[in-house]
């Protein structure tokens, strides 16, 4: 009697679970679905407002080594008065690439203050350093006070676990994935994803204000140029949009495969292809292979 | 008049391509090319002690001057000295000497498993910005002087990439 009833509930359990658990499948594999850039139309920032944006929240992934040099020499050419504030993401053991982010900003205040120098750019160096000693805290006040104040920020530098380690077996290399992404997502939703308000121009009076600061939508961009680790932060972004965060909302995905990758893409970029909302390539040939990326010549 | 020759294998082992530096034909046909310095710096490979001391300059009775290291932090020095270049194929190394204008041999290591160092290298030869070889065929390949009549490899462009986000971003 009493088995007839245990078997009795465990097959209960069995079809509850089952019905709760395919539907619930099947919706976050649709969620993931649309997600995915190449099947939803993604926000024509150029055609769609016809207000200039404030300025770009620019989130920079640096992966040590020959990445790092080639994605700050994209980022030495960006208008940084546009591409305000910029949060550089490191590897936890990567002193190097912290070392070279301070170098380029100081290059890059030193251009900005000769281009406004009636403005009375604020220091600049302070920030950096203060982010990299005092890590999360002294980061949110700096985000807080670039939001609040609309000043210029100078930048700010995280580190992040490493997806996976050189060397590492396949085997352990989702643990160390899943660490990074733990990380990665609160960072991703603090540093890149926009208010409301920020993200859409005072309606109406967008146009008529296009001048005015108070009335421009603010946009937000992620760049990446491998290796693995980025992973993390692109699964992040895919993740806020399914949950349901708008699009406009979420930061631009933009993945540069190296100048040295000419025939084939490096595993990063093979990672990143369907995940990214652009996906630019430094030589011709790849892109007979991989339609959806752009060439518009040697970027390094 | 041509000089300095620097061997460079960046923070890579490639023995094989160390081994052929330090011998004594490659370094005899650099000189017979006119070159009277060659500076090795060998990374993790190993350096043979009787072809050359591990610290200092030595004249060789090939002619040459020999100057080994293991690494320095910044090659530009060395790079900036140099009349020709022998590299690896790593992208960082040949970005920084073809920046530099240098005539440029390639080495690509054929032990690396995934070999795309092979496809950069010979991507950019077909172009003539450098030279593309294995360590089987460099002594040819100098012998060739190919690296003599190279293209100057086109500066950076940065605003390709600004022009491109600023469209995207809407500025």
């Amino acid at each position: 009697m009493d088995q007839h009833l245990a078997g009795n509930l465990a097959l209960a359990t069995a079809i509850t679970l089952a019905l709760i658990g395919i539907p619930l499948t099947l919706i976050l594999a649709s969620r993931l679905w649309s997600s995915l850039p190449q099947n939803r139309p993604r926000h024509t920032t150029s055609s769609e407002s016809t207000t200039r944006p404030l300025a770009c929240t620019t989130t920079i992934f640096l992966g040590s080594g020959g990445h790092t040099a080639e994605m700050l020499q994209l980022v030495s050419g960006l208008d940084c008065a546009h591409y305000t504030p910029r949060h550089y993401v490191v590897g936890c053991d990567d002193s190097s690439s912290v070392e070279k982010v301070h170098r380029l900003e100081t290059l890059l205040a030193a251009k900005s203050v000769t281009r406004t120098e009636e403005k009375g750019a604020r220091s600049r160096s302070g920030a950096g350093t203060g982010t990299e000693a005092g890590a999360g805290i002294t980061t949110n006040r700096l985000i807080s006070d670039i939001k609040s104040n609309r000043s210029e920020l100078a930048y700010t530098v995280h580190r992040i676990p490493r997806s996976r380690h050189v060397h590492q077996s396949m085997l352990t290399t989702p643990f160390t994935l899943v660490k990074s992404l733990l990380v990665a997502m609160p960072l991703i939703k603090r540093l890149t994803c926009l208010t409301k308000s920020e993200a859409h121009s005072n309606t109406g009076a967008g146009k008529a204000q296009s001048t005015d600061a108070a009335g421009r939508p603010r946009r937000s961009v992620l760049l990446m140029n491998g290796p693995g680790t980025c992973l993390a932060l692109a699964l992040a972004v895919i993740g806020t949009r399914m949950a349901g965060v708008p699009d406009d909302q979420t930061p631009d995905l933009v993945f540069v495969e190296s100048f040295a990758r000419v025939k084939t893409l490096s595993l990063a970029g093979r990672l990143l292809y369907p995940l990214c909302d652009a996906f630019l390539v430094q030589w011709p040939g790849l892109v007979q292979q991989y339609p959806r990326s752009k060439y518009i010549g040697t970027l390094v | 008049m041509p000089g300095t020759v620097l061997v460079t294998v960046g923070s890579t082992q490639f023995d094989k391509l160390v081994a052929a530096a330090s011998s004594p034909s490659l370094q005899h046909l650099l000189n017979s090319l006119g070159y009277s310095h060659l500076i090795i710096q060998h990374g993790k490979s190993p350096i043979s002690s009787t072809t050359t001391s591990t610290t200092d300059s030595t004249s060789l009775e090939s002619g040459l001057q020999v100057i080994t290291y293991t690494y320095k932090s910044s090659l530009r020095e060395d790079m900036e000295e140099a009349d020709l270049i022998i590299s690896h194929a790593g992208s960082g190394s040949i970005l920084e000497a073809l920046r530099l204008n240098k005539k440029l041999v390639v080495v690509v290591n054929e032990d690396l498993m995934d070999n795309h160092q092979q496809e950069l290298g010979d991507a950019l030869h077909e172009q003539h910005y450098l030279v593309c070889c294995t360590v089987s065929t460099l002594e040819k390949t100098l012998l060739a002087k190919e690296y003599e009549s190279l293209e100057p490899f086109p500066q950076p462009d940065t605003t390709r990439f600004s022009n491109f986000l600023d469209a995207r971003m809407g500025f």
